[in-house]
C-alpha cells in the first residue's frame, strides 16, 4: 500500500510540475497589465513604472519569466506580489486561516455524516431515513456560495430580531481584538460558526449518502450475521464490527473531496469577508498577480496530494489487509 | 405502460414489443422497462415535470412574461406582487424576467457542459478501455491531472482571460466542460474494460467488424446507461459551477446576466430587498434539486440491481 501511495507521489510531481507551467501561461499571457492601479495614481513617474516592470521581470518573454520562477520556487522563493510584497509569509498567513475552516469543517462533516449515514442504514427506510435522504438532495443541490450568502443574511436577520450579535457575519475574527490565548481563540470559533456551517451542510450531503450505502452493503454481509448468531450484543455489533468496515469507503471519498472544499472555502471566504487563501487567489486573478496566483495552486496542489497521502495511511489503519500487500 | 396511459379508443393499438421481434427485440424492450420503471419513479417524474415546465418557462421567458429583461419600468425597489411577480431591483428591471433570462443563460451553458464533457469523458475512457496498454496508461495519467488540479482555482484562471467580455458564455461553458470529463472517463473506462473480455466482442471481432466499428456499435451502446446517468447529473454540476463563476466575478458578463450573477447582485442587498436574493436563489436551487432527482431516478431505472450510492 505504500509503496503504490509513494508511486502516486512521484506521478504527481510531473503532474504539479506541467500545471505550473499551464497556468503561468494561461496567465501571464491574459492580455492586461499588472501595473494598471500604478499608472493610474497621480504623480507616479514613467521611470518608476519602468522600474517596477522591470523588477517584476513583466519586461521578459513568458518562458524566462517562468524560468526565473522555478529557479526560486525550488530553493522555497515564490517571489513577490504585484504589490512589492514578498509571498510567502503573505501566503502561510492566509494559509492559517483558511485551514482553520477547512479543518474544522471537515471534521465536523465527517463525524455528522457517518453518524447520519449509518442511522440511515441501520433504519433503512424509516421516516429518518428518507428525511435525511431528502435533505441529503436539497444541500447537494446548493451552490456554496447561495447557501453562504443564505446563513450570513439569516444570521444578520437574526442577530437584529435578538438586538445583539449572536453570530458573526465579518471576517475571521474581531480586528484588533487584544487579549489572552483563550479571548482569542473564542472569537476566532465564533466567527467560525456560519462558515464552516456552510461547508458541513453541503458536504454531509455527499457524505452521508456515501456512509449509507457502504454501511448497508457491510450490514448485509455474512459475516455480522454470524456475529449476530453467536450472540455479540447489537450495539458492539454495529460499532465494533459494522462501523469499523463501514467507514473505510468514506475515508477516501473525503480524501479525494479535499479539492472540492478547498473549492468551497474559497468562496465562503468571499461571502464572509475572510482574509484567507479565497481572497488572495481572487484579488490576485484580478490584477493578473502571477507570482501570487502560482504560489496559491503550488500550497494547494501540495495539499492535496498530503491528503491523498493521509487517506492512504489511514486506509492501512482501518483495513489491517492493505497493511501486509 | 397500459395501467399509466390507457390508448386512445378508436385507434389502432400502439405497437407492441412482440410486433417489433424483427427489429431487434432486446433493445426495446431494454429501454421500454427502464422508462416503465422511471415512469414508477414518482419523485424523479414529478422532478421531471417541473423541470420541463421551468426550462420550457426560462426559453420562451421574452414572450410569456409581462416585460423583457431590459426593460426599465416605472417601479423600483418593488417587492413581488401581482404586476412583478420577483419584485424589480434598483433601477426598475422585473425581476422575474431578469431570472427567465438568468436561468436561459444558466441551462445553456449547462447543456453545452453536459454535452461537451459527455463525449469527450466517454472518448478518452473508450479508448483507454479499449486499447489498454501504453494509451490506457497515458491517458488515465492525462485524466489524474486534471483530477489533481484544484478544480476551482484553475477554472478561475482560465475564466479569468474571458471576464468580462460579452458575449463570453461560449468560452466559459469550454472552460467548464473542461474540467468536467474526468469522472465519466474513468467511469466507461471500468466498463469498456470488462465488456471488451465478452463473448459478443469476440463474435463481433469473428465476423470482421474493426474497432471503430466495435466501440461504436457494440460496446458503446452497451455502456449507455452510466453515461446518460452522468450527463444528467452533470447538468446540474455544470449549473452550480456557472454560478460560483459568476459569482466570483468571472462569470457571465454584464449587459447578459444568469442565475449566479442575479443571486451575486442580490446576495449585496438581501437583508432590505430580499426579493433580488431569494427568488433568483429559489429557482436556482429548484433547477438543480430536480435535475439531481431526475439524475437519481434514471439510475435507479437503468440499473435496479446498483446500490444507491452517490459517488
Amino acid at each position: 500500500m505504500l509503496a503504490f501511495t509513494l508511486r502516486r507521489l512521484a506521478v504527481s510531481i510531473p503532474v504539479v510540475i506541467a500545471s505550473s507551467f499551464i497556468v503561468f501561461v494561461l496567465v501571464a499571457t491574459a492580455g492586461g497589465d499588472p501595473l494598471a492601479d500604478l499608472r493610474l495614481r497621480p504623480g507616479v513617474s514613467e521611470a518608476t513604472i519602468q522600474l517596477r516592470r522591470h523588477q517584476l521581470n513583466l519586461d521578459k518573454p513568458v518562458l524566462q519569466r517562468y524560468g526565473i520562477w522555478v529557479k526560486g520556487a525550488v530553493r522555497g522563493d515564490l517571489g513577490r506580489s504585484v504589490g512589492n510584497e514578498e509571498v510567502r509569509p503573505l501566503l502561510l498567513r492566509r494559509l492559517g486561516v483558511t485551514m482553520r475552516l477547512v479543518l474544522f469543517a471537515t471534521l465536523v462533516s465527517v463525524i455528522v455524516a457517518v453518524f447520519i449515514g449509518s442511522m440511515g442504514a441501520v433504519k433503512q427506510y424509516s421516516k429518518f431515513d428518507y428525511t435525511a435522504t431528502f435533505f441529503a438532495f436539497v444541500f447537494f443541490s446548493m451552490p456554496v456560495f447561495w447557501l453562504a450568502a443564505l446563513l450570513r443574511d439569516q444570521g444578520i436577520r437574526m442577530n437584529l430580531r435578538l438586538g445583539r450579535r449572536l453570530f458573526f457575519v465579518v471576517g475571521e475574527q474581531t480586528p484588533g481584538l487584544s487579549g489572552g490565548f483563550v479571548t482569542v481563540w473564542l472569537d476566532r470559533l465564533g466567527h467560525l460558526i456560519l462558515p464552516s456551517l456552510t461547508l458541513v451542510l453541503i458536504q454531509m450531503a455527499a457524505w452521508s449518502r456515501f456512509q449509507r450505502g457502504s454501511m448497508l452493503e457491510v450490514l448485509n454481509a455474512d459475516y455480522i450475521r454470524t456475529a449476530r448468531a453467536k450472540g455479540i450484543s447489537s450495539a458492539r455489533v454495529l460499532f465494533h464490527h459494522a462501523l469499523r468496515n463501514a467507514m473505510i469507503p468514506v475515508v477516501t471519498v473525503v480524501a479525494i473531496d479535499f479539492a472540492t472544499i478547498l473549492g468551497g472555502a474559497v468562496i465562503t471566504e468571499t461571502v464572509f469577508g475572510w482574509t484567507g487563501m479565497g481572497r488572495l487567489l481572487v484579488d490576485a486573478l484580478k490584477v493578473q498577480d502571477v507570482n501570487v496566483v502560482q504560489a496559491w495552486l503550488l500550497v494547494t496542489a501540495v495539499l492535496v496530494v498530503v491528503f491523498n497521502l493521509l487517506a492512504d495511511l489511514l486506509y492501512g489503519y482501518l483495513d489491517p489487509r492493505t497493511r501486509t500487500t | 405502460m397500459a395501467d399509466l396511459a390507457p390508448p386512445p379508443v378508436g385507434l389502432p393499438e400502439p405497437a407492441t414489443s412482440d410486433q417489433l421481434v424483427e427489429f431487434g427485440v432486446e433493445a426495446t424492450s431494454q429501454w421500454r422497462r427502464v422508462l416503465r420503471r422511471f415512469l414508477r419513479h414518482r419523485l424523479a417524474l414529478a422532478s421531471l415535470i417541473v423541470l420541463l415546465v421551468l426550462v420550457v418557462a426560462s426559453f420562451m421567458g421574452g414572450t410569456l412574461a409581462r416585460y423583457r429583461y431590459d426593460d426599465l419600468t416605472a417601479d423600483f425597489s418593488t417587492g413581488p406582487s401581482l404586476r412583478h411577480w420577483f419584485g424589480t431591483d434598483t433601477i426598475g428591471h422585473d425581476t422575474f424576467a431578469q431570472v427567465l433570462r438568468g436561468a436561459r443563460r444558466s441551462l445553456l451553458v449547462a447543456f453545452l457542459v453536459a454535452a461537451l464533457s459527455t463525449s469527450f469523458g466517454a472518448l478518452i475512457g473508450a479508448l483507454a478501455g479499449y486499447y489498454r496498454g501504453i494509451i490506457d496508461l497515458i491517458l488515465m495519467r492525462f485524466t489524474d491531472l486534471f483530477l489533481t488540479i484544484p478544480t476551482l482555482a484553475v477554472l478561475l484562471v482560465v475564466a479569468a482571460r474571458y471576464r468580462g467580455q460579452s458575449g463570453n458564455w461560449l468560452a466559459i461553458s469550454f472552460v467548464i466542460a473542461a474540467f468536467a470529463w474526468m469522472p465519466l472517463a474513468r467511469v466507461v473506462r471500468g466498463i469498456f474494460l470488462s465488456l471488451r473480455e465478452r463473448e459478443f466482442v469476440e463474435a463481433a471481432r469473428a465476423l470482421g467488424a474493426n474497432d471503430r466499428r466495435i466501440i461504436l456499435r457494440h460496446l458503446l451502446p452497451n455502456s449507455l446507461g452510466p453515461i446518460i446517468v452522468n450527463a444528467t447529473l452533470l447538468v446540474g454540476t455544470a449549473i452550480v459551477i456557472e454560478t460560483a463563476l459568476s459569482f466570483l466575478g468571472f462569470g457571465i458578463a454584464p449587459p447578459d446576466t444568469s442565475l449566479g450573477r442575479l443571486v451575486a447582485e442580490g446576495a449585496v442587498a438581501s437583508r432590505t430587498r430580499w426579493w433580488l436574493f431569494y427568488m433568483p436563489g429559489l429557482y436556482l436551487v429548484l433547477i438543480s434539486l430536480c435535475i439531481n432527482f431526475v439524475g437519481d431516478g434514471l439510475r435507479d431505472a437503468i440499473d435496479p440491481q446498483q446500490k444507491r450510492v452517490r459517488a
